[in-house]
């Protein structure tokens, strides 16, 4: 595959883009360990002989990124997750076609869970691309193979959809048509703990996403359904006990995905197809907290900055990323009473000056993509990264602006 | 000359009647001519002479005879004055003799009386000299006899102090004892006086004790006769102010007096208040009585205990201690007041206007009158004060009965369009009707309260009640409210989840902007006429302008449209999306048809465009699409027609998958296109919008899709039938292309075996359908 990485000049932060030949939706911030600030891309080829993980590190120093690949087959890559505990264990939900006797095609949605070979000390400096030799480095890079740790046929699994990692365990939860599968990882097999059913009532739910609560040593995790609802589940109660938080009409349409406020407990965020952004907390579901309609067509992702949780990244097929701050339903003080008390008058002229400063804003918009973007993260080890990736296969890091940072860390 | 002389004659005659002669001034005066008969200077000679030379004969002799006459006439002129001054000169001699003769007598007389005189004087110093011995003696005799009478009236002083108790002649009493306190006092230290002032003091006491008595009574004691007209039992002021003047005489501080007396009077207030304070929670009986009730009794009677007040007490400090009083009683008085107004003004329905105004009115004008009387503390102010609560309160009561209004239109309009199918009702005159039926409503409203501004009603210049009322009430809280409560309630709607029928999105939208273009301007301006709203800074300050409620109704009439949008295209897109998922696009046979969900979307996207046309002209105010200009000339039955498959056409698209390649020279080569952009207020940018959204999903939907073969071509069915009915509902062609070909493209890419139908097949295909 042809790699080009370039760096768009930019007056504050340039975004760093790096391109895939193929079309791409999955895309992962890696916790590494060294704290380098890293992301996972799967490409989606259908025809392609070889699909691709592509592991990225990016560097601040040079704004360059660093590459490592890992063969994935002919399955193409639909979702691709790394385990918050474990930086090398990565799964991934992929498309296989078979073709039996040539005639007769049929394709079946899997997943399986992988172990990312470790780095060989005298690869790294091979793998650095900067802008100058983007042409010549892309024939150098090798591809490694992945290592399978394995997957396993589940009852009634349909297609499988994403795997969410548990924060803390050696666990995760398949997100499939069939419903919610809770997976134990522990001592190197994979085993099922419990099967939530994706019924509501009579009726058959299709889950799309899902995403643990961090809180309360993460027992809880909620699901995006096709039918625009949320659905929050504990998993120390039995599955017959059914949903414990349900949020209906979250979206008008389907809900595509949901995150949990890291800081803020029973705050929730949740996108659809609505294009809108809705903010719940989860004990009044009856009306969201806050709702942001930035998105002309479907919101495809949200995510909670993972340290300043007022900032909040969300993508969307109408290729628009945005990054808003939403001061008001943070868990950062509104405003501190001592600043008021100091010095009063500055306060005051300064709000004066700058009336927008402490309200919600959009703090800033990727502009470079031209195809949908199906998915935004933050970087797992550095609060001011984050990374989008288009449908046309192109992934742009970005900066939170600086303006922005001084002003939430000052 | 002849008068003149006869006149001058007689006054000669006069004068000389008179007795007196005045030659000197007689000479003075008289003239120097020669020939004056009368002058001093008259020489006979010369006048002889002239009358010879100038007169004629007949005239001489006339003359001669008339000198004659003269003559003659003085002569005995002349005689009769010498005999008048004889006969007078004889009187005075005989006047003369006789007093002469008088003056003899006189004498006489006067030697008499001398004698007279000289015989009193003897007698009255015989009498000195006999009773000068005894006159010290009679001195002392009298001042005894009027001492013993004081001593008597002294002794008698208890039964008569008695006597007039009894009587109720309280008035003399203290007088009387007033008198002798004095004499009673200097000696008390002698025995005999001494029990005389203890019997006066115990009675004194008494009386005392009985006028307090009395005064707390109320000062209607039986025993008083006077003052009759006081009726039921009310306590007569008159009479309390006599029983103070006279305890004041019994040398009561003013102080304790006044105190007493408003801790006399203030049972009643408290009663009265209690009883006006019952009435105030209930609407039982009409305000106009219960005003009058509260001005009758209550206000009255604080007129007349604070004119008695300060007539009996002038002091500084009583007038502060009954400012005091009247001031807790009319703060509980007003508040009351306040309290029932509101009350009213909450509660009665359509109609209480006229009578809260008149209660207020008889109210306000009521207590401006005891204005005059009670110049401190501003009560007209506070009176005018609680007017203005209760008339912004009732603003306020109408506010909320527009508000409920506009929510019972709303949800009448939602349950009309939901029973009446989209089709079979008439969207403008569902919109025409709202209109009217708010804007009457609103202009009900405000007429209703005109009642508050009518002239003969006392409050209603007064320019506090205007700021308050008129501007603040009126027409910044009620109209300004309202239409900005009636923008942000339809905005509200667009908000919702899950979304309200389509349709009234449409209409509240396209209700917004005829509202702000019609009506609010008119309201507003309406309003300011009717309320008199002035067209000061101040009164600027405390309103809404228009040019901002203008922006607030182009907003929700922006964001309803927009809703509107998304929830139409939405369901189209939901019906796409669920036929997209659903089909196994891998496995199928070789497409035969157009999918009937395409049709449909199609049928409903003419229906969408018919409920959008009846609303919405074809022209957006500009920045309409490139290729509206053409289709406007149309009729709108060629709108139904399917596109026109000439060569032109079909050369410009072709329902070939062209890969990626295509898509991406066209973003290459054309900016980006602006898929989903905010729609306008037209017809064609609100239907092209719904057309973008719809295919927008779909592309993503097959995105999320695997194609065989025949899957890829059943999209090429589609997508090709959707090109030949969609272009007449759009603004801009090329962003229908762009789309199409995008899914086109997508569909390809996802496909295993990418081979695509040939064009003249799907075309034909197409065709058949």
């Amino acid at each position: 595959s042809i790699i080009k990485s370039e760096i768009k000049m930019d007056i504050d932060d340039p975004p760093v883009i790096y391109g895939l030949e193929t079309q791409a939706r999955a895309l992962c911030s890696v916790p590494a360990l060294d704290d380098s600030q890293q992301f996972i891309i799967g490409t989606q080829g259908l025809r392609v002989e070889h699909n691709q993980l592509h592991l990225l590190t990016f560097d601040a120093d040079s704004n360059s990124v660093s590459k490592r690949i890992f063969d994935h087959g002919r399955d193409e890559i639909w979702s691709v997750s790394v385990a918050p505990h474990n930086p090398n264990l990565c799964a991934t939900v992929f498309n296989r076609v078979t073709m039996d006797s040539g005639t007769n095609p049929s394709v079946a949605k899997r997943w399986c869970l992988w172990k990312l070979p470790e780095e060989e000390d005298n690869q790294t400096p091979r793998h650095r691309n900067s802008s100058e030799d983007a042409l010549t480095s892309s024939s150098l890079s090798s591809v490694e193979s992945l290592q399978s740790i394995g997957s396993i046929e589940l009852e009634q699994q349909g297609e499988p959809r994403c795997l969410a990692f548990h924060p803390e365990r050696a666990e995760a939860v398949l997100v499939s048509d069939g419903g919610l599968y809770q997976l134990g990882l522990g001592s190197g097999a994979v085993r099922l703990l419990a099967h939530l059913p994706a019924k509501d009532g009579r009726s058959q739910l299709r889950y799309w996403h899902a995403a643990w609560n961090p809180h309360h040593s993460a027992q809880q995790v909620i699901a995006a359904c096709d039918s625009g609802g949320l659905r929050g589940f504990d998993v120390r109660c039995p599955p017959s006990d059914g949903p414990v938080v349900v949020i209906d009409n979250a979206h008008n349409g389907q809900a595509r995905c949901v995150d949990y406020n890291p800081n803020k407990q029973y705050y929730l965020a949740s996108s659809g197809d609505d294009g809108a952004i809705r903010f719940w907390d989860t004990r009044q579901p009856s009306n969201p907290v806050k709702m942001l309609r930035l998105h002309k067509h479907w919101a495809c992702c949200v995510q909670f900055n993972p340290y300043h949780d007022q900032l909040v990244l969300s993508g969307g097929t109408d290729a628009k990323v945005y990054l808003t701050n939403n001061r008001s339903i943070s868990s950062e003080p509104v405003l501190s009473l001592d600043d008021d008390l100091d010095d009063d008058d500055d306060d005051d002229d300064r709000r004066q000056q700058q009336p927008e400063l402490d309200e919600d804003r959009t703090v800033s918009v990727v502009e470079e993509h031209e195809d949908s973007v199906y998915a935004a993260v933050w970087c797992a080890t550095d609060p001011w990264l984050f990374a989008s990736l288009s449908y046309d296969g192109r992934l742009v890091i970005s900066h939170v602006p600086k303006s922005e940072k001084y002003r939430i860390l000052l | 000359a002849e008068p003149d002389r006869s006149s001058r004659n007689s006054r000669l005659r006069s004068f000389y009647q008179q007795g007196q002669v005045e030659s000197d001034a007689a000479s003075v005066g008289l003239n120097v001519d020669p020939c004056d008969i009368d002058g001093a200077g008259f020489d006979p000679e010369v006048y002889l002479s002239k009358l010879l030379q100038e007169q004629p004969l007949t005239s001489l002799m006339a003359k001669e005879q008339q000198m004659v006459d003269q003559i003659r006439q003085l002569d005995s002129d002349m005689q009769t004055l010498v005999y008048d001054n004889y006969s007078k000169f004889i009187s005075a001699t005989d006047t003369i003799r006789k007093m002469k003769s008088d003056f003899h007598r006189m004498e006489q007389e006067m030697n008499n009386l001398a004698e007279s005189v000289s015989a009193m004087s003897q007698q009255a110093a015989d009498v000195r000299q006999h009773v000068g011995g005894k006159r010290a003696e009679l001195k002392r005799l009298a001042g005894v006899s009027a001492l013993l009478h004081k001593l008597q009236y002294l002794l008698d002083l208890p039964a008569r102090l008695t006597e007039l108790r009894r009587e109720g002649a309280h008035q003399q009493a203290i007088r009387a004892w007033q008198q002798a306190d004095r004499v009673l006092s200097r000696y008390a230290d002698l025995p005999s006086f001494r029990p005389i002032r203890a019997d006066c003091l115990a009675i004194m006491a008494e009386l005392r004790a009985q006028l307090w008595k009395r005064f707390n009574e109320g000062g209607s004691g039986t025993e008083s006769g006077g003052e009759g007209g006081s009726g039921g039992g009310a306590p007569d002021a008159r009479q309390l102010a006599e029983l103070v003047d006279l305890l004041g005489q019994l040398g009561e501080s003013e102080a304790d007096l006044s105190a007493a007396f408003l801790r006399q009077a203030d049972p009643r207030m408290q009663r009265l208040l209690g009883d006006l304070e019952a009435q105030a929670g209930s609407l039982q009986d009409d305000v106009l009585q219960f005003v009058d009730q509260g001005c009758n009794h209550l206000v009255s009677e604080l007129c007349i205990l604070i004119a008695v007040f300060g007539d009996i007490f002038p002091s500084p400090e009583s007038r502060a201690k009954l400012e005091a009083y009247h001031e807790s009683v009319m703060r509980s008085y007003l508040a009351i007041v306040s309290k029932r107004f509101c009350l009213e003004a909450r509660e009665s329905g359509g109609t209480g206007d006229s009578l809260l105004v008149r209660a207020c009115d008889r109210f306000h004008r009521k207590l401006q009158a005891m204005h005059r009387l009670v110049t401190e503390g501003e009560l007209s102010v506070r009176a005018l004060a609680v007017v203005c609560d209760a008339a912004a309160e009732r603003a306020g009561a109408v506010r909320a009965q527009l508000d409920l209004r506009l929510t019972a239109a709303l949800s009448g309009l939602r349950s009309q369009l939901a029973t009446a199918g989209a089709r079979s009702v008439s969207l403008p005159q569902l919109m025409a009707g709202l209109l009217t039926e708010l804007v009457d409503a609103v202009k009900a409203a405000l007429a209703g309260l005109q009642a508050f501004l009518a002239t003969d009603v006392s409050f209603s210049l007064k320019p506090a009640f205007r700021e308050r009322f008129c501007v603040r009430a009126v027409r910044q809280e009620l109209l300004a409210g309202f239409l900005n409560h009636q923008a942000t309630q339809c905005a509200r709607l667009a908000q919702l989840s899950p979304t309200p029928p389509p349709l009234l999105l449409l209409l509240l939208s396209r209700y917004c902007l005829d509202f702000r273009n019609s009506s609010l301007h008119y309201l507003c301006t309406l309003a300011d006429e009717q309320f008199l709203v002035p067209e000061s800074p101040q009164a600027e300050a405390l309103v809404t302008p228009v040019s901002e409620l203008s922006a607030v109704y182009s907003d929700s009439a922006a964001e309803l449209l927009q809703a509107y949008v998304c929830a139409s295209g939405g369901t189209l897109a939901g019906m796409l999306r669920k036929s997209v998922d659903a089909r196994d696009w891998l496995q199928g046979i070789e497409p035969r048809s157009v999918r009937a969900v395409v049709k449909r979307v199609v049928e409903d996207l003419a229906g969408i465009d018919a409920s959008v046309s009846s609303l919405y002209d074809e022209a957006p105010s500009g920045g309409g699409g490139r290729g509206g200009g053409d289709r406007s000339s149309d009729s709108s039955a060629s709108r139904l027609a399917r596109r026109p498959l000439t060569a032109a056409s079909r050369s410009q698209w072709s329902a070939t998958p062209s890969t990626l390649g295509n898509s991406l020279l066209h973003r290459l080569f054309s900016d980006k296109v602006d898929l989903l952009g905010p729609a306008e207020f037209g017809r064609a940018s609100v239907v092209s919008g719904v057309v973008r959204l719809a295919l927008k999903t779909l592309l993503e939907c097959v995105r999320l899709k695997t194609f065989g073969r025949y899957g890829l071509q059943q999209v090429q069915v589609d997508c090709h039938y959707l090109h030949a009915f969609l272009w007449r509902y759009v603004s801009d062609d090329s962003v229908v292309h762009f789309l199409l070909e995008e899914i086109l493209a997508s569909a390809a890419h996802r496909c295993i075996d990418p081979v695509s139908m040939e064009q003249s097949v799907v075309e034909l295909i197409v065709e058949r359908d």
